[in-house]
C-alpha cells in the first residue's frame, strides 16, 4: 500500500495524534515496508517492547489501519492501509453526514464506531446511553438500522477458521444483514444499561449471556461515505460552491425561496435527485455514468415529496446540460428524456479546477491560458505557445519554464538527429494531468501533515490555558446549577470566577486558540476532500 | 527593298513575340524554353530582338538559383543611378512587402560585400529603400521605401516596434470580455422569465464586437476580423467567454469558487520544499501559518 513520502508522514502524524508515539512508530515501520511480526520485532529491537508491539498491532488492526494475510510461504504478513488512516480526517464530516441524513442518534452511532473502530450493536447502544442518558433505545436502534440499510455501516466478517495461525474470515455472507437477536435482547439490555459501570464489569466477566449479538461487529463503511462525499463534490462543482445543501436539505427549501432563486432551487434538487438515483443502483465508488430518465426523476420527486413539476424537471435538466461543461448530457428521448451524468468527466473537471486554482495563485492568470492551450492542442513548441497565447516570446518562455518546474506542464525532446543536440531538437510541451495530480496528491498530503502538526503545536502551546479552562468550567457549571442563587448573583459569581482564573488576555488568547483550531480543522477537512477527488481521478485511470 | 522591309517588319514582330512570351512567364524564362516557344524566328532575329529589348530595359536577365540565366520582364521603375543600384533596387522591389535579406541580395546580384554595402547606403540616402527588422529576429531586411512591410514581418496589428504590445492585447481581451458580459447581463434582464431566450440572446457574433471596438475607437488602426478571432481565442482560453459550434460567443458565468487548497499558506509558501517538522523551517515555527491563523 505504498504512498509517497509525505503520504506516509501524514498517516504517521494522524495515528500519532490518536494513539501516541509507540503505535505510530509501529505503523511507520509497516508503512515503510509490509512485514511479518518477527521482522517487525527485529526492526524495532531496542526501541519498543515486543508486548507493546503486539498491543499496537492489535489496536491498529482493530481500527482497520493494518490488515494481515498469509503470504506464499504461509507466514502472516501485516500491511498498513494508508487510505484507511486518511479517513480519520474526514470522520467529522462523516458524522455530519449521518446527522443530516438520519438525525442525532445516527451521529452518536458514527462517533462511537469511529472512536472504537468496531463494535457490536448492543455495545454501541450501551456506550451511547452511557454518555447521553436521554438517548432512547428504540431511537438508536432505528438509526442503526437506517444506517445499515443505506450501507453506511458494514458487518465485519466473522472468523471462520485458522490456517497456519492466521485467522480466515467468512467470505460469503450478507454484510448488511442485521442480527435479529438484538430485538430479543431488548428488555434485558435496557435493564443492564441503566448502570453502565456494573454492565461493563459484568461484560468483562461473562459476556456471552448478556449479548446475543456478541461477535457480530460493525464498522463504518468508508467507501459508502466516500461515495457520498464524491457526489457532494460533484454537486458542489455543478451548482457552484454556494450550495451546502445535502440531499436531505432539499425539502426544507421549498416555498421560502423567491422566484429568482427558484431556478437555483430546482436545479439543485434535480442534481441531487440524479445522484440519489445512483445510490440505490450502483456500487458506492463505481465510476460508471449515472443514467436517469425524466420518469425516474418524477418518481423520486413523489417519493421525496418535493414541490417539482415535470416542466420544472425538464427545465433543470436543460440547464444542467447547458451549463455543466459536458458533465450532464442528454442521451435519448425514451422515458420522457434520458440524461447521463458523466462521473469520470466530472472528477476530471474537478481536478482541473483545483490545478488551475493553484496555478492562478502561484503564477498568474496567463499561466492558466498556457495550460489550457496545451491541454487543447496537446503538443506545442515554444514558438507555437507564444503565438497562440498572444504573449511575447520572453513571457511565454518564462511561463513555460515555471510551469515545468512546478510540474504542471512537461516537455518532450524530439531530436532531429539522434544525438539530441539542443540546437537540433524540438522541445514539445504538453499537459499530463494524471502525472500532475500524482504530484499534487503528495503535495496535499504534505499540506495536511503540516496542518495536523500545527494544530498539535497550538494545543501544546496553549496547554496551560486549556488546563485552567478545564478547571474553571466545572466551577461555572456548578454555579449555574446551584439553586440557592438568583440569576443576577449567578452571573456576578461566574464573572468573578472567570476573572480570577482566566484574566482578560488569557480569555482572548483562548478564543483565538479555539478559532485557530476550527480553521485548521476546516482546512484539513477541505484538503482531504480535494485529496479524495485527486485519488478518485487517479483510480479512474483516465489520461 | 521588299526584302529589307520584310526584315524590318519581322524585327518588330519578333520583339513583340518575345515580349509576349516573357510576359506570360511570371517566373521568367530561360533561353532554351524561349527558343522552343518561338520556332518561327531565326536564331539571329531572336537574339536581336532580345538584345534590343534588353537595351531598351523592357527585359532584364536574372540569375536563377541553379545558375541558369532567365529573361524577365523588367518591372522595376527606372531609377537614376548606377548599374549596381538598379540591379539591387530591382531585387528589393521584387521582394515586394516581404523584404529581402542582405545575403539574398548578395547572391542575387553577384556583387561583393563592399560594393553591396555602398550601393545599399546610397539607395538608402536617396530614400528609395528602407531597412526593417522582422519580429523575433535580428535579421535586417530591405524593402522599397513606399511599401508597408508584410504581416509576417511586423507580426500584425499587435506589434509595435517589433515588440508584442501586451498592453493592447490585454485591453482588447478585457474589452471583449466586458462587452460580452454586458450583453449577457442585458439579455438576462430583458428576458427575466425565459431562460432559453436569455441564453439565446446572450450569444453574439464576433462581428458585433469588432463593430463595437471600431465605434468606440479602442484602436487607431482598423481591427480585422482575423485579429479579433485571435483575441477571442485567447479569451476563450482564459475562460472569460465561451464559443458555440456556430462561432457565436458569450460571456461565461463567473466561477467564483476557488480551491480550498489555496486558502492554506502552504499553497504559495516559497520555502515549502524545505519545510520539515522539527527543523528550522517547520510547521510549528511557521510565520505564514501564524499570520494566517491570527488574521481570522
Amino acid at each position: 500500500m505504498g504512498g509517497g513520502k509525505y503520504e506516509t508522514q501524514m498517516c504517521v502524524i494522524i495515528v500519532e495524534d490518536i494513539f501516541g508515539k509507540i503505535v505510530s512508530k509501529v505503523l511507520e515501520t509497516l508503512l515503510n515496508e509490509s512485514c511479518q511480526l518477527a521482522t517487525l520485532v527485529y526492526k524495532l529491537k531496542g526501541q519498543i517492547k515486543t508486548v507493546l508491539i503486539k498491543k499496537s498491532l492489535s489496536t491498529l488492526i482493530n481500527f482497520g489501519f493494518v490488515t494481515f494475510s498469509l503470504d506464499t510461504n504461509n507466514r502472516t504478513t501485516y500491511v498498513a492501509d494508508s487510505e484507511h488512516i486518511q479517513y480519520m480526517i474526514s470522520a467529522p464530516r462523516a458524522c455530519l453526514i449521518a446527522k443530516t441524513l438520519y438525525g442525532p442518534s445516527a451521529e452518536s452511532i458514527c462517533i462511537e464506531l469511529i472512536s472504537q473502530g468496531r463494535l457490536t450493536i448492543s455495545e454501541t447502544i450501551r456506550r451511547i446511553k452511557a454518555t447521553d442518558e436521554t438517548a432512547e433505545f428504540s431511537n438508536i436502534k432505528h438509526s442503526f438500522e437506517e444506517l445499515v440499510k443505506s450501507n453506511f455501516l458494514i458487518r465485519v466478517p466473522a472468523v471462520e477458521s485458522e490456517i497456519h495461525g492466521c485467522p480466515q474470515f467468512i467470505t460469503s455472507f450478507d454484510p448488511f444483514a442485521l442480527p435479529t437477536a438484538i430485538m430479543e435482547k431488548k428488555e434485558e439490555k435496557v435493564d443492564e444499561s441503566t448502570d453502565t459501570a456494573s454492565t461493563s464489569r459484568k461484560r468483562k466477566a461473562d459476556s456471552t449471556p448478556s449479548d446475543a449479538d456478541a461477535g457480530q461487529y460493525w464498522k463504518i463503511n468508508w467507501s459508502r461515505f466516500n461515495g457520498y462525499l464524491r457526489d457532494e463534490l460533484i454537486i458542489d462543482y455543478l451548482i457552484g460552491g454556494g450550495s451546502t445543501a445535502t440531499m436531505t436539505h432539499m425539502n426544507h427549501k421549498k416555498g421560502e425561496e423567491e422566484d429568482g432563486d427558484r431556478t437555483q432551487y430546482i436545479t439543485q434538487n434535480v442534481a441531487h435527485l440524479m445522484f440519489k438515483m445512483n445510490e440505490v443502483r450502483a456500487k458506492p465508488l463505481s465510476m460508471d455514468s449515472i443514467t436517469v430518465s425524466i420518469t425516474d426523476l418524477q418518481r423520486l420527486v413523489r417519493e421525496n415529496e418535493l414541490n417539482l413539476s415535470k416542466p420544472d424537471i425538464e427545465f433543470a435538466c436543460q440547464i444542467l446540460v447547458d451549463e455543466s461543461d459536458g458533465i450532464v448530457r442528454k442521451v435519448g428521448e425514451s422515458n420522457g428524456g434520458l440524461y447521463t451524468v458523466d462521473i469520470r468527466h466530472a472528477i476530471r473537471q474537478i481536478c482541473r479546477h483545483h490545478c488551475e486554482s493553484l496555478i492562478r495563485e502561484q503564477f498568474e492568470g496567463r499561466a492558466i491560458r498556457v495550460m489550457r492551450l496545451l491541454e487543447n492542442r496537446h503538443f506545442l513548441d515554444e514558438e507555437q505557445v507564444e503565438k497562440l497565447s498572444m504573449m511575447s516570446g520572453k513571457e511565454a518562455r518564462e511561463m513555460l519554464y515555471a510551469l515545468v518546474e512546478e510540474g504542471y506542464v512537461f516537455n518532450k525532446p524530439v531530436g532531429r538527429s539522434n544525438d539530441f543536440q539542443p540546437a537540433r531538437t524540438f522541445y514539445l510541451y504538453y499537459v499530463d494531468l494524471p502525472r500532475t495530480v500524482r504530484g499534487l496528491v503528495e503535495y496535499t498530503c504534505k499540506l495536511v501533515r503540516n496542518l495536523v502538526i500545527r494544530q498539535r503545536h497550538e494545543r501544546t502551546e496553549n496547554k496551560q490555558l486549556l488546563d485552567k479552562d478545564a478547571n474553571v468550567q466545572p466551577i461555572i457549571e456548578n454555579i449555574r446549577a446551584s439553586d440557592q442563587l438568583d440569576d443576577a448573583s449567578k452571573l456576578a459569581q461566574i464573572a468573578e470566577v472567570e476573572e480570577m482564573y482566566l484574566p482578560g488576555p488569557d480569555r482572548a488568547q483562548l478564543a483565538r486558540f479555539r478559532k485557530a483550531q476550527a480553521t485548521l480543522l476546516a482546512a484539513q477537512d477541505q484538503s482531504i476532500r480535494v485529496l479524495l477527488a485527486f485519488k478518485l481521478f487517479l483510480a479512474s485511470g483516465q489520461s | 527593298m521588299t526584302s529589307v522591309k520584310e526584315e524590318l517588319i519581322s524585327e518588330v514582330e519578333s520583339e513583340a513575340q518575345v515580349m509576349q512570351i516573357v510576359q506570360a512567364a511570371l517566373e521568367g524564362i530561360d533561353m532554351d524554353a524561349l527558343t522552343s516557344m518561338t520556332p518561327g524566328l531565326p536564331q539571329v532575329a531572336r537574339q536581336n530582338a532580345i538584345n534590343s529589348l534588353l537595351g531598351s530595359k523592357k527585359l532584364v536577365i536574372q540569375q536563377a538559383p541553379g545558375g541558369l540565366l532567365r529573361l524577365k520582364v523588367n518591372t522595376s521603375q527606372q531609377i537614376a543611378g548606377t548599374e549596381e543600384e538598379q540591379v539591387i533596387y530591382g531585387l528589393i522591389e521584387e521582394s515586394k512587402t516581404r523584404g529581402i535579406w542582405i545575403k539574398e541580395l548578395r547572391d542575387g546580384s553577384g556583387l561583393n560585400q563592399l560594393q553591396l554595402r555602398k550601393t545599399l547606403k546610397s539607395l538608402e540616402t536617396k530614400k528609395l529603400i528602407k531597412t526593417i527588422k522582422a519580429v523575433g529576429t535580428t535579421k535586417k531586411c530591405y524593402i522599397v521605401f513606399d511599401l508597408e512591410p508584410d504581416m509576417s514581418l511586423t507580426g500584425g496589428t499587435f506589434y509595435s516596434d517589433q515588440q508584442l504590445d501586451s498592453e493592447l492585447i490585454n485591453t482588447l481581451i478585457s474589452v471583449c470580455g466586458s462587452y460580452a458580459s454586458s450583453r449577457r447581463k442585458h439579455a438576462i434582464e430583458s428576458n427575466p422569465n425565459n431562460i432559453q431566450m436569455q441564453r439565446e440572446s446572450s450569444y453574439i457574433r464576433p462581428q458585433e464586437i469588432a463593430q463595437f471596438i471600431t465605434e468606440k475607437r479602442v484602436l487607431n488602426v482598423p481591427l480585422s476580423l482575423e485579429d479579433l478571432e485571435r483575441i477571442l481565442e485567447v479569451a476563450v482560453l482564459d475562460g472569460t467567454i465561451e464559443r458555440r459550434a456556430d462561432g457565436k460567443i458569450r460571456a461565461c458565468a463567473p466561477r467564483s469558487s476557488i480551491s480550498p487548497l489555496v486558502s492554506v499558506p502552504c499553497a504559495v509558501c516559497p520555502v515549502v520544499e524545505d519545510c520539515r517538522p522539527g527543523y528550522v523551517i517547520s510547521p510549528q515555527s511557521c510565520d505564514y501559518m501564524k499570520n494566517w491563523l491570527a488574521e481570522l
